[in-house]
């Protein structure tokens, strides 16, 4: 139980990291060309990665108490965050596909 | 503020990175422990030891005249009992008990990572006048300015949040992993930082308790540490006495914190017919590091005194609690490690880019200092460390002079990787890399070949502590090789090189 | 020494030395003024104003980096310091025992 609320914490921490850094528009050119993401797209990939962030931090509350969870909370997003942009930088296509469909779902 | 974030960086950075750097090893001091006293790596233990029959013959035999007699129980992470008293010629010393057997363990001739690395994390073993103290404190404040001022100099952090090229040319990759790694770990940093000063509030604000307890009929510390710590003291009464069972006192503490245990005793005036005893209550269970004492009568056995922090020392001691993180949770461990090294990350890929940004221009007395001091600082501190883990396997002899031999070479290799910095800064780091490469390397064989403990024999024998330490080395080795490998197709890559070898 | 050196000198000689003499003044400050107006227990205000020592430390040194006149560093941290010194030794409370 505490080992599937930690994995879910990660997943939702990666999960939510990767909607933003789609959602911003250097990474967006990055993956996706010339493709442009309309605003109002880019604002529901904004808030359903928060959401996603902020669901991570509650399973960790969950999973581990108000203390330790905090501090498990903060250090496991940060380890997210740079999960997320070591995949930017070594394995982008894993990101690519997501991006190009959204591309063209938006046209 | 671009001034302010670069001159406070160059004038403390590497500063900076040693004492980040023996905080993250100091996350693991116990385990590191266990490395290198290998007479203490005992089978984890079953239940609470009876102090009176283990403890209490050997502090007679080896401490008898010395007072007090502190004694840390053993604990998941420790798993002998600790005994630690004053010679006769003055000097602390720290032996070990099996609990199971209540044999006395060899002399360790080490420090060890909680006797040599923590105290180099907030003094640097200058104990003269509390100046390590204070330059620990002054490089505290200059971190927290140059975190504020790192978020405004580095407008685009925010903008360029999940940004990392590393195949781009040396200053933009080395700018790169400096922003990285300071806006991811931003949060940690700070509060890491800040509650590292908060610990020695004392220390920095000796005007606070001063001005409060002028006047009192004590020294002003001395009052204050009465009213929020719970000081608690009588003189010896010079008439000979028994010491009570101490296991009973353990059993009353039980009792008075609701099943909690002690995880520390302290005898005062052992012998002595006014003997008391201290006990502190564990700090495993949860963040803050609570100050909960209890004080007995040596004689009677009879509860003396009592304490427990008020609402705003409890404050501080959450805030102690998470920066000193003796609690059990071994996740939050490694991340605090791993967020530790990203610090040194920031801090040496940081002074990287100043050299590489102005190596283009111009060289200078001032560059070469700084050039020297920031490879010395980095991996010659590095390098330094693994020499202390190697001497810590191969010298002779036992005792405090094999622990003081131990240190020197730490301090030797040390000034010999600033030296060779410095009088070769043509690709010093590559060279110092590649001997981390064979450093981390030569001690995990020698940890097997002096101990008979390789890591899938301490694996196997559930001596995690040891396994881990080797796994850290052999990744430190590898890392470390390969950066140095790859730095020398492309001079320009010592910012990866910086960020791999730190991962030891 | 230049001009522009000394002024770096003397503006870091402001946050660093005056910084620290206005922040150890008003802890002091506070550490008396807490019990004296509020009844705090002596011990808890010297633990909170030691504490908030470091936020008024950070503060005061960025704000002596940031502040375009030095004279007013200098005139504001010297100042602010005698200033809570004075007051911390007015308000000061006997101690019993």
């Amino acid at each position: 139980m505490a080992e599937a609320l930690l994995l879910a914490a990660c997943l939702a921490g990666y999960a939510g990291f990767g909607l933003l850094a789609v959602s911003m528009a250097r990474h967006w050119r990055e993956l996706a060309g010339d493709a442009a993401l309309p605003p109002a797209r880019c604002r529901a990939l904004r808030r359903v990665g928060a959401l996603a962030i902020a669901g991570s931090f509650a399973l960790v509350l969950w999973r581990d108490g108000g203390g330790f969870g905090s501090l498990l909370g903060i250090l496991l997003l940060s380890a997210c965050a740079t999960a997320v942009a070591f995949t930017l930088s070594a394995r982008p296509r894993w990101l690519t596909g997501f991006a190009e469909r959204l591309a063209e779902r938006s046209r | 503020m671009v001034g302010l974030h670069t001159w406070a960086g160059v004038c403390v950075g590497t500063l900076l990175f040693v004492i980040f750097w023996m905080g993250s090893l100091s996350v693991f001091d116990r385990e590191i422990d266990r490395w290198m006293m290998p007479a203490t790596r005992l089978p984890a233990p079953s239940g609470p030891p009876s102090l009176d029959a283990t403890v209490l013959p050997v502090a007679a035999r080896l401490a008898g005249g010395a007072s007090p007699w502190t004694i840390v129980l053993p604990s998941a992470r420790v798993p002998a009992i600790e005994l630690r008293y004053t010679d006769a010629q003055g000097e602390p010393v720290r032996r070990h008990i099996d609990p199971a057997s209540g044999a006395l363990l060899p002399e360790a001739g080490s420090l060890g990572a909680s006797g040599f690395f923590f105290p180099f994390h907030f003094r640097l073993h200058l104990r003269f006048a509390d100046i390590g103290y204070w330059l620990v404190g002054v490089a505290g404040m200059a971190m927290l300015v140059l975190l504020v001022s790192g978020v405004i100099v580095h407008r685009r952090i925010f903008s360029d949040f999940f940004t990392f090229r590393p195949r781009r040319a040396l200053p933009r990759a080395t700018l790169d992993v400096h922003n990285l790694s300071g806006v991811l770990a931003l949060p940690f940093h700070f509060v890491i930082t800040l509650s590292g000063l908060i610990i020695f509030f004392a220390i920095y604000f000796p005007s606070a308790y001063q001005m409060a307890y002028a006047g009192a009929a004590v020294a002003p510390r001395a009052a204050f540490d009465r009213d929020a710590f719970g000081t608690w003291q009588r003189p010896a009464s010079g008439q000979p006495g028994q010491l009570a069972s101490l296991d009973a006192m353990l059993a009353t503490a039980r009792d008075t914190w609701q099943g909690r245990e002690a995880y520390f005793v302290r005898v005062w005036h052992p012998g002595d017919a006014a003997a008391y005893v201290e006990l502190r209550r564990s700090v495993a269970e949860g963040i803050p590091m609570n100050v909960d004492r209890l004080v007995f009568d040596g004689a009677s056995g009879r509860l003396l005194h009592r304490h427990k922090a008020q609402p705003v020392m409890a404050v501080q001691r959450f805030i102690a609690g998470l920066h000193f993180i003796q609690f059990r949770h071994g996740l939050l461990r490694a991340l605090y490690f791993v967020a530790g090294l990203a610090g040194c990350v920031m801090i040496a890929s940081g002074l990287l880019f100043w050299l590489a940004a102005r190596r283009r221009r111009a060289g200078g007395v001032g560059m070469r200092l700084v050039d020297a001091l920031t490879v010395g600082g980095t991996t010659g501190t590095i390098l330094a460390t693994l020499a202390f883990l190697i001497a810590n396997r191969v010298l002779p002899g036992d005792g405090a002079a094999r622990a003081a031999l131990e240190m020197q070479v730490f301090f030797a290799v040390w000034v010999l990787g600033f030296c060779h910095a410095g009088l070769r800064p043509e690709g010093a780091w590559r060279v110092q890399s590649r001997a981390i490469g064979v450093a981390a390397a030569v001690a995990v064989v020698l940890n097997a070949l002096t101990t008979g403990m390789h890591p899938l024999a301490a694996m196997a024998g559930g001596q995690w502590a040891v396994a881990g330490v080797d796994g850290v080395l052999l990744l430190t080795a590898a890392l470390a090789w390969g950066v140095a490998r790859r730095g020398g197709r492309q001079p320009a890559s010592a910012a990866s090189a910086v960020a791999g070898a730190d991962h030891g | 020494m230049t001009r522009r050196a000394g002024l770096i000198v003397s503006r870091v000689l402001a946050a660093v030395g005056a910084g620290y003499a206005f922040t150890a003044s008003v802890v002091a400050l506070v550490a008396v003024a807490l019990p004296a107006i509020f009844g705090m227990a002596r011990s808890e205000a010297v633990v909170l104003a030691a504490m908030l020592g470091f936020v008024i430390y950070l503060l005061a040194l960025l704000w002596a980096a940031v502040e375009p006149r030095l004279w007013w560093v200098w005139a504001g941290l010297i100042g602010g310091a005698a200033v809570s010194w004075a007051l911390s030794l007015a308000a000061r409370l006997p101690v019993a025992g």
